[in-house]
């Protein structure tokens, strides 16, 4: 049984160097034909897919994190080393650069001499004319031992190649490169295999003139980052994608809005009544709606953080940012997960692993939920659009756009500070490194944006809206019930003569309605809540909304929307129903300027996200850094959401 | 024999050596091979990482870490 399994099954671990375009040729070889996971016990992204071989051969691709050497300390790069190790009857494809050999057959000369099986992908054959060089393929697979297949990832010229070798290679070790000698202290072997790698090269590697990528890229830096423009292009760049996430999403996010509304009002008026329709329409519908309103947005995100690494910008933004960083207790390095964070913590605290310096990384790790998030778009949406008018500008530019820019401003900066006093606290005697590898120029392609932007989407999606749909599912059981003598005493009250003289039935409902949702559970719990929050401008509601989204911050949204559309009949956009809330003793609205400013600040800075913590708990071995964060980034949005209501009110 | 740090920007020298075990062997798989061309192309915006090109490619590293790449002559 098991014989058979491998003969139609195989697995290929796909290793190589950082900026090979692994990615784009994982992307070529499974197409969609994959799933995004974690590693087993540990939090490093893994890519699986697949591909069927002509002669009906399952071949499955695991996709290893980039890796320079077998010998790297990070410990993304030591997960990648110890599934090359212990591989036995899978194939280690390689995938190398075919402008930068010398350098990719260190990694690939290192696991020959592991003696696994090895196929060598020669990639980026197109950049090979623009930097004058030939190869010769036979000679070198001759000289090396192994197969080596040209291939192309951005078009996929040579894919079916490639994929006829994995299917068809034979399981069994490769020889070993340095043979013998291989057990000398780390500097001589490597000396000895530069040697050795540098006479293989000579003999197949031709160069025919000036390397013109080369040039290019000397080209484009001198402005791109230079001395003085460097950070003006970059602090350009960000304005404008923000400018860009803002306008651009308005329309689809209204088309969005205006389906889920149209949505619940069919089940309200076609679906017979009763508990079932009210929790679709009143519960799940309103609490999903309010997470993909803002689909467009985080997708927008994605996509422009997938430009930037693609084209090789972002590398050279930690390159211009790290004297910058260094004082506070950053490293260059920083700034990559800093800005992934834009988009969302979870994955970038775990790309901090590219940051080998303990300290920086802890530094880093800690002040990185401080970035504003995509999940936080939703409630900065919401109430920038009900504190700023659309119509307002400020010069060339849109003034709900520049308050959004400020968010993140306020954000990075004051991520810059606690770092700073976070550099006294955390203690380490390892050496601060900065050591990276600056890619050419290259234009990204716009299916594998695309690509990676829909994954990215999809995952956060799912997991957002697994918890967005189970705490809908709550909070509308929980506003919708209560201790069952108080319900009964409510309606008792309404039904007197008295009351039925003094009203119509329909204000009747409404009121009965009211004065359950503040006696249901919910609306116990907003009010025990309600003193503590009181001085920063909330009432109950929003204490509901506060509790929910401990959870994750996007619920808020949801959270209101759930909470008025219970007694309301009437579908109207929730802003609008912001708009008329009333406090019931004064009288005056309960949404002021002050308070929406105060509700931002304090989303600005409260860590309310589960998955945080877990993720931080995870990368730091213990619950005490989750706990350091929970406590200082909520005595900042306190104070902080307590000093903007009482100086703007 | 001299640092990197010595080196003028946009003159190409040959890596000697480099005087740290452990830098070396992040260099190393990097591409900062011993007798590979290496030359100084420009600053950061405050004066440090610098920008070297080490044979057709690109690295960045502190000050603090070139003045252990030892550096000769090209010929």
């Amino acid at each position: 049984m098991k014989k058979e399994k491998t003969y139609q099954e195989r697995t290929v671990y796909l290793v190589g160097n950082p900026n090979t375009g692994k990615t784009s040729l994982f992307n070529q070889l499974t197409g969609l034909n994959q799933r995004v996971g974690n590693f087993p016990g540990i939090t490093v992204e893994k890519k699986t897919g697949s591909f069927i071989s002509p002669t009906g051969k399952k071949i499955n691709i695991i996709d290893l994190p980039g890796v320079y050497s077998l010998d790297s300390q990070s410990a993304d790069e030591k997960l990648a080393a110890d599934y090359i190790k212990k591989s036995k009857d899978e194939i280690i494809l390689i995938v190398t650069d075919a402008t930068n050999l010398k350098r990719n057959l260190v990694l690939a000369t290192q696991i020959m001499d592991l003696k696994k099986t090895i196929v060598i992908a020669v990639n980026m054959m197109d950049l090979l004319q623009k930097a004058n060089m030939d190869i010769d393929f036979g000679k070198l697979s001759k000289l090396l031992g192994v197969p080596i297949i040209p291939v192309n990832a951005r078009i996929g010229k040579g894919i079916d190649e490639l994929k006829y070798a994995l299917a068809n290679h034979d399981i069994s070790a490769s020889k070993s490169f340095l043979g013998e000698h291989s057990k000398h202290p780390l500097m001589d072997e490597n000396l000895l295999r530069y040697n050795k790698i540098d006479s293989i090269i000579k003999q197949t590697v031709h160069k025919k003139g000036e390397n013109k990528l080369a040039l290019q890229t000397l080209r484009f830096d001198k402005w791109i980052t230079h001395k003085y423009f460097g950070f003006l292009i970059f602090l350009s760049i960000m304005f404008m994608i923000f400018q860009a996430i803002f306008s651009w999403s308005a329309y689809p996010m209204e088309w969005i809005e205006t389906v889920f509304l149209q949505l619940s009002e069919t089940i309200q008026t076609k679906l017979p009544q009763g508990t079932f329709t009210d929790l679709l329409s009143n519960g799940i519908i309103p609490g999903i709606s309010g997470v993909a309103v803002f689909i467009p947005q985080i997708a927008l995100l994605f996509f422009f953080i997938t430009i930037l690494e693609d084209s090789g910008y972002l590398a050279r933004v930690s390159y211009i940012m790290d004297r910058l960083l260094r004082p506070f207790g950053l490293n260059g390095k920083s700034i990559i997960p800093m800005l992934s964070s834009t988009a969302c913590a979870v994955p970038s605290i775990m790309g901090t692993r590219i940051i080998s310096n303990k300290k920086e990384r802890l530094i880093t790790i800690l002040v990185l939920p401080l970035i504003s998030c995509s999940a936080r778009i939703p409630v900065y949406t919401l109430l920038i659009a009900f504190a700023i008018p659309a119509d307002m500008s400020l010069g060339p530019f849109n003034m709900q756009g520049v308050v959004l820019m400020s968010l993140y401003l306020i954000s990075f900066i004051s991520a810059l500070l606690v770092a700073y006093v976070l550099k006294f606290l955390v203690k380490t005697n390892e050496k601060s490194r900065f050591v990276i590898e600056i890619p050419i120029y290259r234009i990204p392609r716009i299916k594998s944006v695309l690509l990676t932007m829909y994954q990215k989407v999809r995952i956060f999606m799912v997991d957002a809206g697994k918890i967005i749909l189970a705490i809908s599912i709550v909070l509308w059981a929980l506003s919708s019930y209560g201790p069952a003598d108080k319900m009964q005493k409510i309606e008792e009250k309404y039904r007197s003569d008295a009351v039925k003289q003094q009203f119509s039935e329909k204000e009747i409902a409404q009121l009965i309605q009211t004065e359950k949702l503040e006696n249901s559970y919910a609306g116990i719990l907003g009010k025990t809540i309600e003193p503590m929050i009181k001085p920063l401008g909330y009432d109950w509601k929003i204490g509901i909304a506060l509790i929910s989204s401990f959870a994750a911050r996007e619920v808020f949204v949801g959270t209101m929307s759930t909470l008025y559309s219970i007694g309301d009949e009437n579908e109207v956009k929730l802003i609008e129903k912001l708009r008329e809330a009333k406090n019931p003793v004064t009288g005056k609205p309960v949404y002021t300027f002050a308070v929406a400013i105060s509700l931002l600040l304090f989303y600005v800075f409260a860590l309310q996200c589960m998955a945080t913590l877990a993720i931080v708990k995870k990368e730091t071995g213990s619950w005490k850094w989750p706990i350091v964060q929970v406590l200082y980034m909520g005595a900042l949005a306190y104070g902080s959401a307590y000093l903007a209501y009482h100086l703007l009110s | 024999m001299q640092t990197l740090n010595e080196i003028p920007f946009s003159k190409a020298v040959k890596i000697a050596s480099i005087d740290d075990k452990e830098l070396a062997g992040i260099l190393f798989p990097m591409g900062c091979l011993v007798g590979e061309t290496i030359e100084k192309i420009q600053s950061a915006p405050m004066g440090d990482p610098i920008m070297c090109r080490v044979g057709d490619h690109f690295i960045s590293i502190r000050k603090s870490d070139a003045q252990h790449i030892l550096v000769t002559d090209k010929n």
